[in-house]
């Protein structure tokens, strides 16, 4: 139907479990997802659904143990993620992929100014051993690490950027140390950026702009992002297609605009309908909460809380497939519509 | 009786700045800068505002968790502003608060059973049985099973260990409740639990509500009337209807503009986009004059002196001096 | 049918006895202990020590060399399957010896550290708590005690008083209290701005029930790893006393006074200091491992985020 996009990264059936004294805990049970050139796409979805590990093993920075990749397998570019060394790592983190943290207060390290910050990312990015860096050498990088910092906060149109640069964290409000922190995670122009929750920390109006700033740029360079919330209308806001997860599975995916208009799991269902409108509506919200992931339920996960569960929900778990409009979801209700047979 | 069971009028709350070896005080950080509301009985006010703002000051001010700078405070037609220690404790009884982050504001090392009898006990109320009675009726309340009662709150989730924040609060049988930002800690599909919860509750026992909040979408489905609060004032107060048809103070519409929502229809109910400048600046440096004219894209000469509180058309209030200008402007463009 | 079954997700999902809480929590507890293989030793020697205390009478082999008694046909005899630890100048089994000066050596520690407990928690809870004034005398007093070595405190006070192992005990107490007034104050401040001393405060309570009923007990496993490390430390500082001669006198044998009296035999009759001195160093060695192994225990995790 549309132009075959190419495909930048791709998780596929990845199955991670965290291993403690009560038991393994089956975190992330089979998550797909696919990211292509120049796209948005948003992971959405309440505490515990597993959309911050899901993201932190793309960027290979889940400890294992306690964790085990059980199945499954995440490319990037056509290479494979998993099992890569530190070293084959260090060339992917900065340059490949980047990060945005959450926390806008703690991501800047208080005694280094952020000049310091953004030119020290641009010279050591892929570099292991700094010692042998000559003095020259070391000069040219930090003009050349300089230029481009000032480069990028022109770009996100911070006013007066030289100034920034010889200031330190505490004397920068929350919303531009967040821009900062876009800043470090731009500064080699990545192919895949992936963000976490940026500017939940802060306020209405300064997280709106931050997000305004951050799809301009990132539209811009031609960059790819992933990007986590639980707030439903910040992925509107912000993504092409968004991923809907739940207790370690994604149980909806779909274009933004076909899963604001309609929704189809019941889980996402019940998520939209908890969202106060400024129309005065909002609904119950749901019951219950979060399976436990040490004895998971045998069927659905959502089984325990759905408003329309049926008998054999609780027996055999849904796949996430595709129906005749393209959509995917992973639930039984829309057992009949499958075309073909997908794996 | 009195219709209203809580009136401040004029209410100051400044916290001095204090510097260098012999703690001089060097100025004021105006927290609570002149502030009047009147709250009806059974009914909701919402108090909105970014972080900074003023608004878990003004909760705790009239909470007496502090003496005031200035002003007064009138709760079920007794002045409270200057009572001592055994009318405090008395008058507790009327006034409880939810806190905003269940996680911490429940002791970890109490069972539950401790924590909501903990208010019978502080008051002296009943012996062991009829205790033990009033905590089961509590948790049967908040709708949690009661073999809760023997457990910490560490094996609750969010929204479990709110609602024993709520039956906490509720021990006491109080007529007003604060809640500081009771939801800000939950998942959505909680807070929704949570609100519908407050709401049964407040048409249970006709309790008043002081709601502290940032989030003006939650504001528009649980308030009857909402003051909006920018560095220690109230910029504008209104019905909540009121507030989000036409709003009228340009720092709510922006607000109002910058709510993520999830569908078109609420999108064209949003005002037009305000780009702001800058974030609100500290209380402890605070600008003269309108305190919103640093940010404020409409920003004139006159905006240098202070604006006062003042009526519009549609009957709500609202601190600017620009408002008909602004207002004419949208409708010509 | 199944359906109904299943539909109160709050009961499904909570329906664990508070039974099974309460022991998953010890057990939870001895996972995090088990980790560490160093204070799993720690816990052993502090488990032997105490029973050897216990059952002294029982255990040595000459329950009636403890006391004063002279056998001058078992004079300075070294280690020997008989006295594995050999004999000292009057003819008396060290090990024998050794085993009962556990006893004064484990009493001497439970009893400095309560009294140190009992007088500093309290006025660091007033001190953290209440501030100001009261807070400025109580840790202006507390700084001038921890400007004094406390062993030097301990001399001066074991001078003026008779020396014996009840005043000796006293005299350390003396000197120990003033940590933990510290420890608490520093704990009660961090606690004072938390949210449920705040609800406790919006509920009415007075400032003595906020500070017993709501921040004591967040205090508790602060202490018990504070006395537990300090467990050998006092123990050492009542072994140095008894060097010195200020502590225990002979025939009691605790451990310090029976180095003091063997010292005069080194380096020939080796085995009349050493062995004292091993108990000293094991015991020590065990309570500073066992505490380190209690902290973990009592770190609490925080949840991880999914």
């Amino acid at each position: 139907m549309s132009v075959k996009s190419e495909a930048l990264l791709e998780i596929k059936g990845l199955k991670v479990n965290f291993k403690s004294f009560e038991g393994t805990a089956q975190v992330i049970n089979g998550v797909s997802l696919k990211v292509n050139k120049g796209e948005v796409i948003s992971l959405v979805g309440e505490s515990g659904c597993g959309k911050s590990v899901t993201v932190r093993s793309i960027l290979g920075l889940v400890p294992t143990p306690p964790a085990q990749f059980t199945n499954g397998d995440i490319t990037f570019e056509g290479q494979s993620l998993l099992g890569l060394s530190e070293k084959e790592w260090q060339k992917i983190r900065g340059k490949g992929i980047s990060m945005i943290f959450q926390d806008p207060m703690t991501a800047l390290n208080p005694v280094f100014t952020i000049g310091q910050h953004l030119i020290d990312v641009y010279m050591w990015q892929g570099k292991r051993n700094t010692l042998f860096t000559s003095m020259k050498e070391k000069r040219e990088l930090r003009k050349k690490g300089r230029a481009r910092a000032i480069e990028i906060l022109e770009k996100m149109r911070i006013p007066d950027p030289e100034g920034i640069l010889e200031r330190y964290p505490i004397e920068l409000s929350g919303g531009m140390r967040q821009r900062i922190i876009i800043a470090l995670a731009l500064i080699h122009t990545p192919k895949l950026l992936i963000a976490d929750e940026p500017g939940t920390a802060l306020d209405v109006s300064v997280q709106d702009q931050i997000l305004i700033e951050l799809k301009r740029l990132v539209e811009m360079e031609g960059i790819s992002m992933i990007f986590i919330t639980h707030n439903l209308g910040v992925a509107r806001m912000i993504s092409d297609r968004v991923y809907v997860m739940y207790a370690g599975e994604v149980v909806e995916e779909a274009t933004t605009q076909s899963l604001f208009s309609q929704s189809y799991h019941p889980y996402t269902q019940g998520l939209l309908s908890s969202i106060p409108k400024l129309n005065g509506q909002m609904g119950d919200g749901i019951d219950g909460r979060i399976p436990d992931f040490l004895n998971p339920p045998q069927g659905c996960r959502f089984y325990d809380r759905c408003s329309e569960r049926m008998d054999h929900c609780s027996l055999t778990p849904p796949k996430l497939q595709t129906l005749s409009d393209g959509r995917k979801v992973s639930c039984h209700l829309f057992a009949e519509e499958v075309v073909g047979i997908h794996g | 009786m009195d219709n209203y069971i809580l009136q401040v009028e004029n209410l100051k709350k400044y916290f001095p700045i204090k510097k260098g070896f012999f703690k001089k005080k060097v100025g004021d950080v105006k927290a609570v800068d002149e502030i009047s509301l009147k709250l009806e009985r059974g009914k909701t006010l919402a108090i909105v505002g970014e972080s900074g703002s003023g608004k878990t000051t003004l909760a705790k001010s009239i909470m007496r968790f502090y003496d005031l700078t200035e002003g007064k405070i009138l709760f079920d037609g007794k002045d409270i502003t200057t009572i001592n220690e055994q009318k405090l404790k008395k008058l507790k009884q009327d006034m409880q608060m939810v806190h905003q982050d269940p996680t911490t504001s429940l002791n970890p090392r109490k069972k539950i059973k401790d924590i909501l009898e903990a208010p019978l006990l502080i008051h002296n109320m009943g012996d062991a049985a009829s205790r033990l009675k009033r905590v089961k009726e509590l948790i049967n309340i908040v709708e949690l099973p009661e073999e809760f009662l023997y457990r910490y709150p560490h094996s609750l989730s969010g929204g479990q260990k709110q609602r024993i924040g709520i039956a906490r609060a509720l021990a006491l049988n109080p007529k007003f409740i604060v809640l500081d930002e009771p939801t800000s800690a939950l998942d959505v599909s909680v807070q929704a639990k949570i609100i519908t919860l407050l709401k049964d509750l407040q048409k249970k026992f006709n309790l008043t509500y002081l709601f502290i909040t940032h989030d003006l979408s939650l504001v528009r489905n649980f308030a009857d009337d909402v003051g909006v609060m920018y560095l220690g004032s109230i910029v504008e107060y209104s019905d909540v209807e009121t507030l989000y048809t036409h709003p009228q103070n340009p720092y709510t519409q922006s607000l109002l503009s910058s709510i993520p929502v999830v569908s078109d229809d609420e999108q064209s109910m949003l005002p037009k986009k305000i780009p702001l400048t800058g974030e609100i600046p500290s209380p402890s440096n605070m600008p003269t004059g309108c305190k919103f004219h640093t940010r404020c894209p409409f920003a004139e000469d006159i905006c240098l002196t202070s604006p006062a509180l003042l009526e519009t058309e549609y009957g709500s209030f609202t601190r600017c001096h620009l408002v008909e200008k602004i207002n004419k402007q949208k409708i010509g463009v | 049918m199944k359906v109904a079954e299943n539909n109160s997700p709050v009961a499904n999902i909570d329906g664990i006895s508070i039974k099974k809480t309460r022991s998953e929590e010890t057990k939870r507890a001895w996972h995090r202990m088990k980790r560490s293989k160093l204070s799993l030793v720690g816990l052993t020697i502090v488990v032997i020590i105490i029973l050897t205390a216990i059952f002294a009478p029982w255990i040595a082999p000459y329950p009636d060399h403890a006391s004063g008694k002279i056998f001058f046909d078992k004079m300075n005899q070294p280690p020997s399957l008989e006295h594995i630890f050999g004999t000292d100048e009057v003819g008396r089994d060290i090990f024998s010896r050794i085993i009962f000066g556990a006893r004064i050596s484990l009493v001497l520690g439970f009893t400095v550290l309560s009294i140190a407990i009992v007088i500093g928690v309290p006025l660091g809870l007033i001190a953290g708590f209440w501030g100001g004034r009261v807070s400025t005398i109580i840790m202006r007093t507390t700084d001038i005690f921890l400007a004094i070595p406390s062993l030097v405190l301990a001399l001066a006070v074991a001078a003026i008083m008779e020396a014996t192992l009840m005043n000796i005990m006293i005299a350390i107490s003396f000197g120990w209290w003033p940590w933990f007034t510290r420890l608490v104050q520093g704990e009660v401040l961090s606690l004072k701005g938390e949210q449920f001393v705040l609800a406790s405060e919006g509920l009415g309570a007075s400032k003595w029930r906020i500070a017993f009923t709501e921040i004591l007990p967040n205090c508790v496993s602060t202490i018990i790893v504070k006395a537990t490390l300090d467990m050998g430390f006092v123990i050492l500082t009542g072994a140095s006393l008894g060097f010195l001669g200020l502590g225990a006198q002979p025939p009691i044998p605790e451990w310090g006074t029976m180095i003091a009296e063997g010292r005069v035999y080194l380096p020939e009759m080796w085995w009349q200091a050493t062995f004292p001195g091993l108990a000293i160093l094991v015991t020590v060695l065990g309570f500073n491992l066992l505490g380190d192994g209690l902290r973990d225990v009592f770190d609490v995790q925080v949840d991880k985020e999914g």
